[in-house]
């Protein structure tokens, strides 16, 4: 409860802050003789607009408590009255100004928050040739922003929350009214409400604690830095979960055929992203099985490979001390070495460690005959077939393990056994209520035609019926043709 | 739920561990065999193979060209036996699955091929693919070994020496298949390759590295069985009209005499792009007549002669000389079998199969007794559809 | 992960994938049509002739499965014999798929191991397949009908590049003369025999209480039959214009001796894309087996399905072991065809005939008693 007396709310403030210094507590009064405080946290605050607008016009026009003239003359344009003191502390931390007025009940919590923020830059991560280089940023009112600009309509809403005990972090949910899908969006908010945490430090933690399975290797949730791609899937009737403090945005659901996708399919000539798409789903199946399947081949059924492949492999194997399976093992565990430490490395040291990498697993270790040619190059394909799909890099790493060894151990047969248990768990998973491999199992075609090629952006005229249940026509199909 | 996980995962620990991978042979463990032989000495049987010896280079590169071959033998009663008398001297198991050819010697053709092709069928290993290749007049061993075309390896010089077929019909590529197909055929009996060591006509050139070089071999010709059992050998024109009668032939070439009015023994060649084959078989009163009709399109390759082909009928006549030629061929290759051989290695018998099936339930035993009998009529017909970059003969001065 | 159970849904198409694959996979593996004696060159033909003895064999099930739409197998057989009877029928219609389980697991393991692994110990073969094939089944009915959504484009693209990419060593020489060397009535029996290979109709009428529209049973039914048609056709034209018919006879598995023989070049290794194609399949016909066992076996003994696998595991191993340990399977010593087939037809004639008299006779009461109880969806 706020105390009419400023001497009480300011000691029980102190006392709610821990005597925090940058605490601030400022008491002055109008020329009209009412006492006034005002309370933030350094920093957090705009000190232009406080004294400007804020201070000065009080100090000069103030005459009674009464809220119509408070109001009248705190000008600036954001003011909530609040009567208890602990939403007074939600507000300060939050970086708005307290005002008390002595005798008065009620505080005014005015909104003057300012702080510093990275400038809007492309994201690392997720760099393109053609397509928008803006990239969210740690600060959740500029995400918001950012979203606006690309879809400029009024049925854009955003729902906000705090979750996290301790850090009481500003989740905002945003979705497009009218194409969004119901029954997720309550589901959404369901698991949402029930997380009960400590902190919420990056979106990563909500992530898992409203996943439907945590427990498999892809992620049923898409993270993205770009509001194009955002914007793009609100269209579709997606969720996205916006958390400050981090430039990673959460989209749900997610469906399997989305981790071969970019962004930037759309953009370029259509042939060109067809024949990138069915790329990256050959790659998919390269970067897992390849390693285990060459193992396989090598050691149980030789028979299998053309003569003069089957003469080069076996010379190549002559002198080399490991055993075919261990040999592929290490040089896999090896490549997951390689990319780890060269995302940890600070930058400037970046570059000799690969130099170092590939010279000494490369070039010193083939002629010391440590490793075989073949296998290095079978490395490098897998490696590089990896890198084209960004996004299911998680899970495609162990599986490619649990395959090698599999496959040096079984033969083909472990392979396929491998295959069908990989596939069945991908098949499992649900993301939300909706089928994980949603366009090839169960097949839809209407939305095969943007799942494995792209097809001219004038036959997009549904959205994929699963996700958005109304407002299925994305656009009237052109009348005539117009290829 | 959590006790399952554990048994489970302790259970797959002890498999993967204790087993150790029963099956698997790493590539240096095994001896790749291309070419194999088999051969009677001594009542025993002799099983050569060609083994590829890889040579491990010191600068870890091993490439293709220090690929050299070494020769083991084992015997036995049986070709299993032999097989894995091997390992014994040399160390190593024999490879078979990417062996391309077996060559059998003269003797144990004599004997009898279907007792040895058992086990050639019955493992996994040897690709039913494999040339079926008889060594003419000597041991398998004897041809092996030998390698003077320009292939790394003898095995693929005796490979590509048997598919040059393609090239020119006077030779006969059957493989396994083929070879047991005819076998169960009724009334049919089949024709093999066959190999032959020829001494080459020596030049005066600096030496080669490998192989030694006054052999080649040579695969003209091919070796007729009954049922299984070698009985005789077909050469090389007769070969070619075997091929012609069967439809084998991709690109042949006929050589012909010139029809001109002039002395000597002038000829040309006419190359066959295209060979249509038609057998038939006709009843006449309890008299068989077999008949063949072939259709060939070719382009000229040679011209010797004064005859100005520029003119249509004068090419008429070198289309019918050249039919002619191919004629008394088939016709004199179909005799010799019939009287040498006596029974039908052309397919006759399915030809009749086909035509009259009530009958041949009754004759099919004695096919061979019939067709040693029976009447050969042949028609071909010639089609010169080029004559190449020249239009007249370079003999043939413009006045 | 406490989420409300939701009934399996299978579409219809995902039911006719699945039908098909189970049952292509006996012509593609050791196609025992061949092998018998009645048709030579016009096998092609008895082919063709068994669609309609397929069509009439199956016919008892189909119309009692249409009649009582939208339950399964289980469920009317109760219904219409009453609870004890039905029990004691739940149990045949349980050991005959048990039994198969068995038999496919048994003669996997042994193709297996002697065309692929000669040295391995089964065992090792086997419990790798048991996992997988639990994980499989763990998962339901539904992702099972997914799986097949996925894995039907593999196989058959597989199979149908394996067949063109050996057209030319084809001669159809070989199916001269045509239709002259066998009578029609060889032909028929031939065709009867072949029809009564296929036993896969069980995995289709255990599944119709999860197909999701329920009329299209029938659908289902004649899709998959004419595709295994065209499937065993293509498969068996493609062996013996290759292999030739008399050799045909003499090999266990023909079309992977087919596989060997081609060959592009000196690249030799297309043997390998129907390894895995074929072991791809297999194991997925075994899980569906034991999917309907575990459901069975669930039903009569009123547990939950889970706790049925080990049990069932168990029977598994230990007769494949047994049996693989002793003789061959696939050589058909042990178990002569008629065998597998008389197992079959009780199942798919015999208790069906049977079920159907009783229906005929107890019309009135059933319907009385379906009028009370609560309709299924």
């Amino acid at each position: 409860m706020i105390s009419k007396k400023i001497k009480t709310n300011k000691e029980q403030l102190i006392k709610l802050f821990n005597n925090s210094t940058d605490f601030v507590t400022y008491e002055f009064e109008s020329i009209f003789n009412i006492k006034l405080m005002i309370s933030y946290l350094e920093g957090l605050v705009d000190r232009d607009i406080l004294d400007r607008d804020v201070l000065k016009s009080l100090i000069f026009n103030l005459r009674d408590k009464n809220p119509k003239d408070v109001r009248r003359y705190i000008m600036t344009s954001k003011i909530r009255e609040i009567d208890d003191i602990l939403d007074t502390v939600n507000e300060i931390v939050y970086g708005k100004v307290i005002l008390f007025i002595e005798g008065s009940r009620v505080a005014y919590s005015i909104e003057l928050s300012k702080w510093d923020k990275r400038t809007v830059e492309e994201p690392q991560s997720e760099s393109v040739i053609r397509g928008p280089k803006e990239g969210f940023i740690e600060d959740i009112a500029v995400n918001k922003v950012l979203l606006r600009r690309k879809i400029r309509n009024n049925n854009l809403v955003f729902e906000d929350l705090r979750l996290g005990e301790q850090t009481q972090t500003m989740i905002s949910i945003a979705y497009i009214k009218g194409i969004v899908n119901e029954d997720i969006l309550e589901e959404l908010k369901n698991r949402l409400n029930k997380i009960n945490i400590d902190s919420i430090l990056e979106s990563g933690y909500i992530e898992e604690l409203i996943e439907d399975t945590p427990r498999t290797l892809f992620s049923t949730i898409t993270v993205t830095e770009k509001p194009d791609i955002t914007a793009a899937k609100l269209l579709e009737g997606r969720i996205a979960i916006l958390t400050d403090g981090t430039p990673h945005v959460l989209i749900v659901p997610k469906l399997f055929v989305e981790g071969l996708m970019s962004n930037e399919d759309y953009y370029i000539r259509p042939f060109y992203s067809s024949f990138l798409r069915v790329l990256r789903a050959v790659s998919f199946i390269i970067t897992i099985y390849l390693p285990g399947a060459f193992v396989a081949l090598q050691l149980y059924h030789q028979e299998m490979i053309p003569t003069v492949l089957l003469i080069s492999a076996a010379s190549a194997r002559e002198g080399v001390p490991l055993p075919v399976m261990i040999e592929t093992t290490a040089m896999i565990l090896a490549l997951e070495l390689t990319k780890e430490s060269s995302l940890r490395l600070p930058k400037n040291i970046g570059s000799t460690v690969t130099i170092f990498g590939a010279l000494v697993l490369g070039q010193a270790a083939v002629q010391a005959s440590l490793v075989s040619a073949p296998t290095v190059i079978l490395v490098s394909i897998t490696a590089l077939s990896e890198f084209i799909i960004p996004q299911l890099s998680q899970g495609i790493v162990l599986y490619r393990l649990l395959i090698t060894i599999l496959g040096g151990f079984f033969g083909i047969y472990g392979v396929v056994c491998g295959f069908l248990m990989i596939t069945m768990q991908i098949i499992s998973i649900e993301s939300f209520g909706i089928p994980y491999t949603w366009t090839l199992a169960p097949i839809n075609k209407t939305a095969l035609k943007d799942g494995t090629i792209r097809v001219f952006l004038n036959k997009f005229i549904y959205r994929p019926t699963t996700i958005a249940r109304r407002n299925v026509k994305r656009q009237v199909p052109p009348k005539g043709d117009r290829l | 739920m959590k006790w399952k996980i554990v048994i489970l995962i302790s259970y797959l620990m002890c498999i993967v561990i204790l087993t150790g991978c029963f099956d698997a042979n790493e590539l240096d463990q095994l001896a790749i065999s291309l070419v194999v032989g088999l051969d009677l000495e001594n009542d025993k049987l002799l099983y050569t193979a060609e083994v590829i010896d890889l040579r491990y280079s010191s600068e870890g590169s091993g490439s293709i060209n220090d690929v050299s071959v070494k020769y083991v033998q084992g015997t036995g009663n049986t070709v299993y036996e032999a097989f894995r008398d091997i390992p014994l001297k040399f160390g190593r198991r024999i490879y078979g699955a990417h062996i391309k050819a077996v060559i059998f010697g003269e003797d144990i053709a004599k004997k009898g091929l279907v007792p040895y092709m058992d086990v050639l069928f019955r493992s996994r290993e040897i690709r039913e693919s494999a040339y079926v290749i008889v060594a003419k007049g000597a041991k398998a061993y004897e041809v092996m070994g030998i390698n003077s075309g320009s292939e790394q390896m003898p095995a693929n010089y005796i490979v590509s020496v048997i598919e040059s077929i393609e090239h020119n019909a006077k030779t006969i590529d059957t493989n396994i298949i083929d070879f047991i197909n005819y076998y169960y055929r009724m009334g049919q009996h089949p024709v093999t390759a066959v190999l032959e060591k020829k001494e080459k006509l020596a030049l005066n050139h600096t030496g080669e590295e490998t192989g030694t070089q006054e052999f080649e071999l040579s695969s003209i010709g091919s070796a007729v069985f009954k049922n299984d059992i070698l009985v005789g050998y077909l050469n090389g024109n007769d070969t070619k009209s075997f091929n012609f009668i069967l439809g084998n032939v991709n690109s042949g070439v006929i050589t012909f005499p010139t029809p001109v009015e002039e002395d000597g023994n002038l000829f040309s060649f006419l190359v066959a792009i295209k060979v249509n084959t038609k057998n038939d078989v006709l009843l006449e009163n309890d008299r068989i007549i077999l008949k063949t009709k072939i259709k060939i399109k070719g382009y000229l390759g040679e011209v010797e002669g004064n005859i100005d082909i520029t003119k249509g009928e004068n090419l008429e006549k070198m289309a019918e000389a050249c039919s002619k030629t191919v004629e008394e061929g088939i016709k004199s290759t179909v005799k010799k079998v019939q009287q040498e051989f006596g029974f039908d290695i052309f397919g006759f018998s399915h030809e009749f199969h086909k035509k009259y099936t009530n009958e041949w339930r009754k004759i099919e035993g004695n096919w061979d007794e019939i067709f040693a009998e029976a009447d050969f009529e042949i028609e071909v017909d010639t089609d010169i559809i080029s004559t190449g970059l020249l239009n007249k003969p370079l003999t043939v001065k413009e006045k | 992960m406490g989420k409300t159970k939701v009934k399996d849904k299978i579409y219809t198409h995902q039911a006719i994938f699945l039908i098909t694959i189970y049952r292509s996979m006996t012509p593609l593996t050791y196609a025992p049509l061949l092998k018998s004696s009645f048709a030579n060159q016009d096998t092609w033909f008895m082919i063709l002739l068994s669609i309609p003895y397929t069509i009439l064999y199956c016919l008892p099930l189909l119309y009692l499965s249409n009649k009582f739409m939208g339950m399964d197998l289980l469920e009317y057989t109760e219904t219409i014999t009453g609870k004890f009877v039905g029990r004691i029928l739940e149990t045949i219609y349980g050991i005959i798929f048990l039994f198969y389980l068995t038999f496919f697991t048994t003669s996997f393991i042994e193709i297996l191991n002697s065309a692929l692994y000669p040295n391995t110990p089964p065992w090792v073969n086997l419990s790798i397949l048991i996992v997988t094939v639990i994980y499989i089944v763990s998962k339901g009915a539904m992702n099972i009908a997914r799986l097949s959504e996925i894995l039907f484009p593999i196989l058959f693209f597989t199979f149908f590049m394996l067949l063109i990419l050996g057209f030319e060593d084809y001669n159809f020489q070989y199916f001269f003369p045509i239709l002259r060397d066998s009578t029609f009535k060889q032909l028929s029996l031939g065709a009867m025999l072949n029809s009564v290979y296929y036993i896969d109709i069980l995995i289709l009428v255990m599944l119709t209480s999860h197909l999701e529209k329920k009329k299209d049973l029938n659908k289902v039914f004649i899709h998959s039959l004419l595709y295994t048609a065209i499937t065993t056709l293509f498969a068996s034209v493609a062996i013996q214009a290759t292999l030739g018919i008399a050799y045909a006879k003499y090999i266990n598995f023909p079309f992977y001796n087919y596989a060997r023989l081609i060959r592009i070049g000196d690249t030799m290794g297309f043997d390998l894309l129907y390894i895995i194609t074929w072991m791809i399949g297999f194991i997925f016909r075994i899980s569906g087996y034991f999917y309907i066992t575990t459901v069975t076996f669930g039903k009569l003994f009123n547990v939950d399905e889970r706790k049925t696998y080990i049990p069932i595991t168990i029977i598994m191993i230990v007769v494949a072991l047994y049996v693989q340990g002793k003789t061959t399977i696939v050589t058909e010593k042990i178990i002569s065809p008629l065998f597998v087939i008389g197992v079959g037809s009780v199942g798919i004639i015999l208790i069906p005939v049977i079920l159907l008299i009783t229906y005929f006779f107890r019309r009135k009461s059933i319907k009385s008693e379906n009028t009370g109880s609560s309709k299924r969806n």
